[in-house]
């Protein structure tokens, strides 16, 4: 455990708030949110769609039903990317990594390297696709892995060689 | 540390030790169940022929299936200490060899169900702080002859820690029969007695016997039909009640029967149990943390429960499991005890806790109105769509008790939200179903993190998450002020932070 003491410049407490990671992920990140959105939402109104057309009957329950679904799919889809991209950062240095994530609901990890365990890579299916990749710290606590998502896949590979090679050199030192 | 011996320098005098041949007759007593099920029902009905025969068989089969299994495991399962490691071999087909360097193994406990203990054998648990649930299987040993798994446990441990001199007074709590009045202040009894009905009659009903059969055995089909409603009604309710509070006492006698809590030199000795004796140490080294449990009912009796936040005790299911420490007490011993486990560095219950900003209560009581309305609509949509009067009392009788109940809770709920930093430890407090007071040693925290929902984000609120090896993995505060949030992170490891902070400030 670390015996610096705390800087007498925030001592109070009073003025301290986390600034944001300095890196943004690729910007290709935000077209494969919205792919995954496209997949998870528009499947509904499309076969409300095609119901609509090929039972002339009902074309007018099944449009409106294809309307009140695909709307909110249609803002989802614009707003989340964006709003993602605006959101997602990363930071790593020489003793910690630094990830704020999300968009509705935004959440930042912050793990000191010498606690780290294992540095894997990330492969979805459909991030792959894009040429993208991620990036997982895992720590020895259950729950503690760290995630860096929407990655330029050279980057992450680059980022990977740098933290395991990190985690070598300060395997065992505490902070 | 030496290398694993390999097989071919196998010497003479390290011999592989394997389980007991008894443990085929435990083994079987899982027919025993089904068989006692179908003699009641030979006995008492007059089932007959061959929906009788075809039970019977596959009862037989079933046990037949089990023997060979455990024969299979018992003639393939070896187990030793060779030099600095401790060696598993199980399997035929697929050969797994397990190799458990001596310094890693964490926490051997020794488990004895009442079947075991009459034939005079043991199961021994070897923890090594791995959290894989496949590692915790393969180095759990069933069926060991009792005086082989003590000594086994005795070698492991002694092997892996330096000896140390003896505590002077081990002791720290003995079971007091004067607790049993906490048992049936446990909500789950009655769920247990619901869960066990539905078991037995899905059993029956796989082999067609249906209510029908069963009301017809029990003599209730002419009977039944007469009963006012009212009396059903309380008969039932009574039933419970009575199952609810019986239930809870004989769990209660049969986990904490011969309880005892000792200090001892390596570690916590906790010793309990009945019919399945479970006598478990957890070394100092591995303790993080306490945990002061208190559900609803226990507080109105002024009572609490304790566990340990400690690593090694397997995956997060089975610490959730392993984790607790003593039945429900009165509080005074309860905190004492706490303060024992802690070993006196922080007082677990007497700290004083900041309390956390108002809108978290407003947050809470929104949620909670959200649920009660959504009830209270759904409710009255359906009555005004079937017509019943019935619906649209139960929407009112759901209003008048669920808002204000909602209100109380999200207050009681706000109300227990508290945390503080005294010294190296971190405590802190929410929950009402139960309110669990948690002191977490800062250096077991592995990694900090925050999350804010819009409502948080609006109100500078955060929810602050300790990630560390030990207990639950995660341990949250929730709702406290963003700027006390990361001052606590830079509190209590400034290094960390320190990069990452804002330098124009002050």
């Amino acid at each position: 455990m670390t015996t610096t003491v705390a800087d007498p410049r925030f001592a109070s407490g009073a003025g301290l708030s986390l600034r944001l990671p300095r890196h943004r992920v690729s910007p290709r990140a935000r077209v494969w949110w919205a792919a995954r959105v496209a997949l998870l939402g528009l499947p509904l109104p499309a076969v409300f769609l095609v119901l609509a057309l090929t039972i002339p009957p009902a074309a007018t329950v099944f449009g409106w039903l294809t309307l009140g679904f695909a709307a909110p799919v249609l803002v989802w889809l614009v707003v989340e990317p964006v709003w993602r991209f605006r959101v997602h950062r990363w930071e790593v240095t020489e003793t910690a990594v630094y990830v704020v994530s999300g968009w509705l609901w935004q959440r930042w990890r912050l793990v000191p390297l010498s606690r780290v365990q294992s540095v894997d890579s990330l492969r979805g299916p459909l991030q792959q696709s894009f040429g993208l990749a991620g990036v997982t710290v895992a720590t020895a606590a259950a729950t503690g892995a760290v995630r860096i998502t929407g990655l330029d896949r050279r980057c992450a590979s680059e980022l990977i060689e740098y933290l395991g090679a990190t985690i070598q050199a300060t395997a065992g030192v505490s902070e | 540390m030496s290398a694993p011996v390999a097989e071919g320098q196998r010497g003479a005098d390290i011999e592989w030790h394997r389980l007991d041949i008894r443990l085929v007759v435990v083994a079987l007593s899982v027919v025993l169940g089904p068989l006692a099920g179908l003699v009641s029902i030979v006995v008492i009905g007059n089932m007959g022929g061959l929906r009788l025969l075809i039970a019977a068989a596959s009862v037989f089969v079933t046990a037949m299936v089990v023997a060979a299994i455990v024969l299979a495991r018992i003639t393939t399962t070896r187990f030793r200490i060779a030099g600095d490691w401790f060696e598993v071999r199980t399997g035929a087909l697929f050969r797994t060899e397990h190799l458990v360097p001596l310094a890693r193994v964490a926490s051997v406990d020794i488990t004895r169900g009442p079947l075991h203990r009459l034939a005079g054998l043991a199961t021994v648990r070897v923890g090594t702080g791995d959290v894989r649930a496949s590692t915790e299987r393969r180095l759990t040993l069933d069926g060991l002859r009792l005086d082989r798994a003590q000594s086994l446990r005795r070698e492991l441990l002694e092997r892996r820690l330096p000896v140390s001199d003896a505590v002077a007074d081990p002791a720290l709590v003995r079971l007091e029969r004067s607790w049993i009045r906490y048992a049936p202040l446990s909500v789950w009894g009655v769920g247990a007695v619901l869960t066990a009905a539905g078991s037995a009659y899905r059993f029956l009903h796989e082999f067609g016997f249906g209510l029908d059969d069963i009301a017809a055995v029990l003599g209730l089909e002419g009977r039944a039909g007469a009963l006012p409603l009212w009396f059903g009604v309380l008969a039932v309710c009574a039933g419970l009640v009575v199952v609810g509070v019986v239930l809870p006492v004989a769990a209660f006698v049969e986990n904490w029967s011969n309880y005892a809590l000792d200090r001892g030199a390596d570690g916590l000795q906790l010793r309990r149990g009945l019919l399945t004796t479970r006598s478990v140490t957890v070394p100092w080294a591995q303790i993080h943390g306490v945990e002061l449990v208190e559900p609803l009912l226990y507080r109105a009796a002024r009572a609490a429960s304790i566990a340990v936040i400690a690593t090694g005790l397997g995956t997060v299911e089975e610490n959730r499991r392993r984790r607790r420490l003593s039945p429900g007490l009165p509080r005074p011993v309860a905190i004492g005890l706490a303060d024992e486990v802690v070993r006196h560095t922080v007082a677990v219950a007497g700290a004083v806790l900041t309390a956390h900003p108002a809108a978290g209560a407003v947050r809470r009581l929104r949620f909670g109105l959200v649920v009660v309305g959504c009830a209270v609509a759904t409710l009255l949509v359906s009555g005004a769509g079937t017509g019943w009067t019935a619906l649209y009392v139960g929407a009112a009788a759901t209003a008048v008790v669920g808002f204000p109940a909602v209100g109380m809770i999200a207050r009681e709920s706000h109300r227990s939200l508290g945390h503080a930093t005294i010294g190296a430890w971190l405590i802190l407090r929410a929950g009402v179903f139960p309110r669990r007071t948690i002191a977490l040693h800062t250096d077991a925290v592995i990694g900090w993190g925050g999350s804010r929902s819009p409502f948080q984000r609006r109100h500078g609120l955060l929810t602050l998450t300790a990630s560390t090896a030990a207990g639950e993995g995660a341990y949250r505060i929730r709702d406290m002020s963003e700027k006390e949030g990361v001052a606590l992170v830079h509190g209590v490891a400034p290094g960390i932070l320190k990069p990452f902070l804002c330098s124009s400030e002050r």
